[in-house]
């Protein structure tokens, strides 16, 4: 009898959740597992205090979980913290690597593909909360980490006329002005408006390619 | 241009590390100099930011800033809720001083550009005199939590409003995308930067190259290499 590949593996915790065959599992049940529940409630539990605020109690109060299994997933706090933040840039990456064509060329799809992306976030926003609002207090740095590997997941190529360094720093810039209004919107409590940001995010993505007129044009047509 | 924070009113760069109480900016908020109970106010809000500024605002206690102010527990608590309503209040005075300065500077007659140009070196002189005030202003907000994550996004509405004139020259129809937000969001993005590598004195540097990011998306690129160019010899 094979596991579900519902269950996650959540490093050998005892009393993991039993998997079950995929068709005998009801319509609305998730079977999500400790690790999951665990970085679920961090995210909750800063969207209501913030991190600095959160305790270890907090966390595993929401995620009904015991103090012991925490410790057994993660040393303290702080990990807790960035492994949520990482789950949230796999899940990014994921979205776009779901959305992104492997045959049309990618100015083609950055608008599907933007569009998925900020209607995930749209559909997380205790998770986007946490990476792209309280992860600025926690480390600024760890947001430029995983940025980086969306940019990579996007795999924008460099214009020509560009070096290395010039481009980074441009990308970074672009990322970086996204993610100022993406938090804007999430701070004011819209994020499930965040779609509405859709055309800013093609015309900063398309416009190192096709200059100022055509990026506006691609950026209207997508609202 | 008068320097409201410093003390004898004389304009020029301050020293930050000369240990002097940061004194609120005087006559633009209508604040009158006599009444106690303002200066009261105005010490706790002056040593919250000199405290939260230096050790950051989850270190920072009540205590702290009482000991910073000289002023009494039982008037702390008249005058404010707790930690967090007297770092907002504190915060709001400073956002409501650089935007001031900005706006100032801004008015000032001219062409548009030109008009950008002046308010962006207003915005980064601000920023540049004291890496304190800069690291409570930029960063320290995010740590407080949902009521200052709201201000904060409230405030910053205010200066990317400012550049939403430039859309009546552009030459290009109006509607999405919100170019005042992606050039507001740049500039921000540039300075936010600085603040976290601790290198605000650096700002006024990048005054041609945020000069050329405010208005590129208003004007293109040819004119606003131009105007990069003039603020590279302003400089």
């Amino acid at each position: 009898m094979t596991q579900s590949s519902l269950v996650e593996n959540n490093h050998g915790s005892i009393g993991a959740e039993r998997g079950v065959l995929a068709h005998t599992v009801p319509q609305d049940v998730v079977v999500i597992s400790q690790r999951q529940r665990v970085l679920d409630a961090i995210a909750d539990c800063c969207a209501e205090k913030t991190y600095p605020a959160t305790t270890i109690a907090d966390i595993v109060a929401q995620a009904g979980v015991s103090r012991r299994t925490f410790y057994k997933l993660f040393p303290n706090k702080r990990s807790c913290f960035e492994a949520a933040v990482q789950r949230f840039a796999d899940e990014v990456a994921e979205t776009v690597e779901a959305a992104r064509s492997e045959e049309d060329p990618w100015l083609d799809t950055i608008g599907k593909t933007l569009g998925a992306v900020l209607a995930m976030l749209a559909s997380k926003p205790a998770f986007t909360n946490l990476a792209l609002v309280e992860a600025v207090g926690v480390e600024p740095a760890l947001i430029d980490a995983y940025w980086k590997l969306v940019i990579d997941k996007l795999r924008v190529p460099r214009p020509e006329g560009k070096d290395d360094d010039q481009w980074e720093r441009e990308t970074r810039v672009a990322v970086g002005a996204a993610q100022v209004m993406i938090a804007q919107q999430i701070a004011g409590g819209r994020t499930d408006e965040l779609t509405s940001l859709l055309p800013e995010l093609v015309y900063i993505a398309v416009l190192p390619f096709v200059g100022q007129r055509e990026a506006l044009m691609q950026a209207r047509l997508t609202s | 241009m008068p320097n409201p924070r410093s003390d004898t009113g004389a304009s020029g760069p301050q020293n930050p590390q000369d240990g002097r109480p940061w004194r609120l900016p005087r006559g633009r908020h209508g604040l009158p100099r006599e009444t106690v109970a303002r200066s009261q106010r105005e010490r706790l809000i002056g040593a919250m930011v000199r405290v939260a500024g230096a050790k950051g605002y989850s270190s920072t206690s009540v205590a702290d800033v009482l000991e910073a102010s000289g002023v009494g527990r039982a008037t702390f608590y008249e005058m404010f809720e707790d930690k967090e309503d007297c770092f907002l209040a504190a915060h709001s005075v400073l956002v409501d001083d650089l935007y001031a300065q900005t706006t100032a500077a801004y008015a000032q007659p001219g062409p548009w550009p030109e008009r950008v140009r002046n308010g962006l070196a207003a915005l980064l002189a601000w920023f540049a005199e004291d890496p304190d005030i800069a690291r409570v202003t930029m960063l320290e907000i995010a740590t407080i939590g949902p009521a200052a994550q709201k201000l904060f996004g409230e405030q910053f509405s205010r200066f990317s409003a400012l550049l939403e004139e430039g859309n009546e020259f552009s030459d290009l129809p109006e509607g999405p995308p919100n170019l005042a937000n992606i050039a507001g969001s740049t500039v921000f993005v540039h300075i936010y930067e600085q603040v976290v590598l601790e290198r605000v004195g650096n700002l006024p540097n990048l005054l041609p190259q945020l000069t050329f990011e405010a208005l590129f998306p208003f004007l293109g690129e040819e004119a606003a290499r131009a105007e990069e160019r003039k603020a590279q010899v302003h400089a």
